[in-house]
């Protein structure tokens, strides 16, 4: 197991590095700079400012120089925020969007797990059909929908919770909320499924003959192998919802990262592309082992040697 | 105590302690500064931070005009080229040192430094050999500004320039603290390491959520600040803003989004839509096979019916008959009359088909125009309405849509092109600031490439006469060959759109969108 573990660390490391090499030759094939705006600058001027990032050196120069900057866990300059280093950037907004994504991603694995139980359990019975129909409606309604909804009703209306901002514990409850509710639809419907397939199986059919207590058979046995899918959807969500929603960001004026994923591409700012693909790249992966690690803690015939 | 209780408990008593101390101004900015060293900025929302940091030789004043900043008074050489600034007695720096000229000679040269980049050092091109230092042609020291002593500045320039005191309202134009800049290199606009001269300093930077700004007790001007503490909140989205101004989260909004304005009416005089120094345009390639024709590109613009646009794409936006906006200083005689916009639509839509017609083009026998765009929902909306009017005229369009970056470096780097979109805001408040982009050396702005020798001399002449009548009158000859050549073709002014709290006193919405926090206040309850 430990020797399974330490190989999939082992092979992170190319991966990462070949989407480092990938990303960086890629982002500049891509047509204008990080000081292409709307108001031109002086040719003059553009000399002075690619100079003085490195700009005007060969290509193949930057790379190395990028990649020696990185093994120092330096990422070098932003084109956009010139007083910050892309890391500082990161490092100030990536805790914001974890504590936000982690929570709604917590959030959504504990109402989804408990609706999509009790559907599964009352199959085609009237609550069944309920939550159903709020997973659908969950899973077809947008951030972008929810989110100003959710102000109008909880802060222009009835002044309840604040609009916009981050630092207080009233200010997390709408952002969460959005980010969570597709995320509750979408694992409910899994945890559903998973559920009804899980209690036609042969063993649970076994341990119910044998007369061993319902709440036993589903807590224990059942509940083992429906959580399975459900696993697996949650690696690369738990990667997606940790790097921030851009969406929800916006809505919420958050200070997270998921901005620097869109703005950053749009604004040529090459050392936040890298960086932003970085973490990414890096969480994804993580993401992925942990969960490959915990299938085999949850699913006996799954072994790693 | 729970822990959520704990912290709600401390956001009250922090809140608390904040109103024993002054109530805070909360304004909403479209963005956070790209950096608070006011070399490397370019965009209003830094202009508006440094407009509450320093106190530049001049700045602005509540309407937006130019008065007198950290110089009380300047004499202006008889030939025009050589300014002496005499600066306050009382100016000081955040940090108590006194203001000195020395302080200015260094920003200057910093600002014409190579190494510094700073993205608008062309603006101050006027100060004699400002280019050359910037090129590393010449040593800093070569730069014409230079302290008679410790409250006296003398400037030569390179040539007269009526508009140099306007030109210093930018942000390039304020002064830095020689001192800590020198001894803390780059660290020096960090938050208790900035110093700076003008009403405000700098309490705390948090990217993507605020910048604080305290009241500066050494501004010379101090006793007539009322706002004790001001804090920026960046909106990267329009439409959170306004939720946050409807909540009661911030006092202000800085720009609003288009659908909106509509229902924002209802909020009365706290909606401001008022004319802003910046036009909307097409540039039309004079080297283009077709479009090289002059007659051909005022056809094109007759042919625009720029009220729909106004009313329809952009409402709040004001439909234009001139490149250079009105309202605009120095420029007494106005933009000249052009004879089209006096006819009706249908009366111009007859003519421009006659004069292709001439041409042997009809709209049964079109010929094809490519148009370039940034992407962006009303820039389309805007190009597909044009490309119905153009139409008519048997000009076919296809569009070339790029994301903002790769089209402005596309124009910048003269790639084929015949019609393309741009925009430009003023700089700072005289036509020079407009006109110079047609300037046929101006590589980088000319996307027209418009080379009119005629032209290039009016400009030539504007740029030494002291005369600011006369100077007015060949700026207006100037735009007057734009107008009849068309190589810009202008198609609305923009507007700038507040939301301004009722709490909020001489707020002054104005064409410059400038409104230094000094000069607010918050109205008295009774």
């Amino acid at each position: 197991m430990l020797n399974y573990a330490l190989k999939r660390i082992l092979t992170i490391i190319p991966t990462l590095f070949a989407i480092i090499t990938l990303t960086f030759f890629l982002m500049r094939i891509a047509p204008g700079g990080p000081f292409d705006e709307e108001r031109p600058l002086a040719p003059s001027v553009l000399e002075n400012i690619r100079a003085s990032y490195g700009l005007d050196k060969p290509l193949i120069e930057q790379y190395f120089t990028y990649l020696g900057n990185l093994l120092q866990g330096d990422m070098g300059p932003s084109f956009v925020y010139r007083d910050k280093r892309v890391h500082e950037v990161l490092a100030e907004g990536l805790p914001i969007s974890m504590t936000l994504g982690g929570t709604a991603l917590l959030l959504a694995l504990v109402i989804g797990v408990t609706l999509g139980s009790i559907a599964a359990l009352n199959q085609n019975k009237r609550t069944d059909v309920a939550i159903v129909t709020f997973a659908t409606f969950g899973i077809t309604t947008p951030n972008y929908v929810v989110a100003p909804i959710l102000t109008l009703i909880f802060a222009l209306t009835f002044s309840l919770l604040p609009a916009t901002g981050w630092g207080t514990p009233q200010q997390m409850i709408l952002p969460v909320l959005s980010l969570a509710l597709p995320q509750i639809a979408i694992i409910t419907r899994l945890m559903r499924g998973s559920m009804l397939e899980a209690l036609k199986s042969d063993h649970i059919r076994t341990a119910r003959a044998y007369g061993l207590p319902m709440r036993q058979v589903i807590g224990k046995h059942a509940m083992r192998s429906a959580l399975l899918p459900v696993l697996s959807y949650l690696g690369p969500a738990a990667a997606a919802l940790m790097t921030g929603s851009i969406v929800i960001e916006q809505i919420f004026n958050l200070p997270g990262i998921g901005r620097y994923f869109v703005t950053s591409a749009l604004n040529r700012d090459y050392t936040m592309v890298m960086g932003t693909v970085i973490i990414v790249a890096t969480l994804v992966l993580v993401f992925n082992l942990i969960v490959d690690i915990l299938y085999s803690v949850l699913d006996p015939r799954v072994r790693y040697d | 105590m729970k822990l959520s209780n704990l912290v709600a408990f401390a956001v009250f008593l922090s809140s608390v302690a904040s109103a024993a101390s002054g109530q805070i101004l909360y304004r909403g900015n479209d963005a956070d500064p790209e950096t608070l060293d006011h070399h490397g900025t370019s965009l209003i929302s830094e202009a508006r931070l440094m407009d509450d940091l320093y106190s530049g030789l001049v700045t602005f004043s509540a309407e937006g005009t130019v008065i007198p900043g950290s110089a009380e008074r300047w004499d202006i050489s008889e030939d025009g080229l050589t300014y002496t600034f005499y600066l306050r007695d009382e100016a000081r720096w955040s940090n108590g040192d006194p203001v000195t000229a020395d302080d200015f000679v260094f920003t200057y040269q910093r600002l014409m430094e190579p190494l510094t980049a700073a993205k608008y050092a062309t603006i101050l091109y006027t100060i004699k050999n400002a280019e050359k230092v910037n090129l590393g042609e010449l040593e800093v020291t070569e730069l014409g500004v230079r302290a008679i002593d410790d409250k006296t500045l003398e400037i030569e320039l390179e040539q007269p320039t009526p508009y140099f005191l306007n030109q210093l309202t930018h942000q390039t134009g304020n002064p830095m603290h020689k001192k800590s800049v020198q001894e803390l290199g780059d660290q020096f606009v960090q938050p208790g390491n900035l110093v700076t001269n003008g009403a405000y300093m700098l309490e705390e930077f948090v990217l993507n959520s605020r910048i604080v700004m305290k009241k500066n007790p050494y501004f010379y001007d101090a006793e007539n600040v009322a706002i004790e503490e001001v804090h920026y909140i960046p909106f990267e989205d329009r439409s959170t803003c306004v939720r946050a101004w409807e909540a009661g989260e911030v006092h202000t909004c800085s720009d609003l989004p288009a659908q909106d304005l509509e229902r924002l009416e209802t909020y009365g005089d706290s909606l401001r839509i008022v004319p802003y120094l910046g036009t909307y345009y097409y540039a039309l390639n004079t080297t283009d096979e077709f479009v090289s024709d002059p007659e051909v590109r005022r056809a094109m613009s007759m042919v625009i019916d720029r009220e729909f646009l106004a009313e329809e794409i952009w409402p709040g936006m004001i439909p234009a008959t001139s490149f250079i906006p009105p309202g605009i200083d120095n420029y007494s005689v106005g933009s000249p009359e052009v004879d089209y916009f006096e006819m009706s639509m249908l009366d111009r839509e007859d003519e421009a088909i006659a004069i292709m017609a001439n041409k042997g083009i009809t709209k049964e026998n079109p010929i094809t125009v490519e148009l370039m765009y940034n992407s962006g929902e009303n820039h389309k909306n805007t190009a597909t309405a044009i490309a119905d009017m153009w139409s008519e005229i048997g000009i076919n369009i296809t569009y070339k849509i790029r994301d903002a970056a790769a089209h402005y470096a596309y124009l910048r780097d003269l790639g084929d092109m015949q019609v393309a979109r741009a925009g430009w805001i003023g700089d700072y408040s005289d036509p020079q600031n407009f006109l110079f982009t047609l300037e046929s050396f101006n590589t980088g702005f000319n996307y027209a490439r418009y080379d009119n020798p005629d032209f290039d001399a009016a400009m030539r002449r504007a740029a030494n006469e002291l005369d600011m009548e006369k100077r007015a009158e060949i700026l207006q000859e100037a735009e007057a060959m734009v107008m009849r050549d068309t190589p810009f073709l202008p198609i609305f002014y923009y507007s700038s759109f507040t939301l301004v709290s009722p709490e909020i006193e001489n707020y002054q919405s104005n064409l410059m969108n400038r409104n230094p926090t000094r000069f607010l206040s918050f109205r008295k309850t009774s």
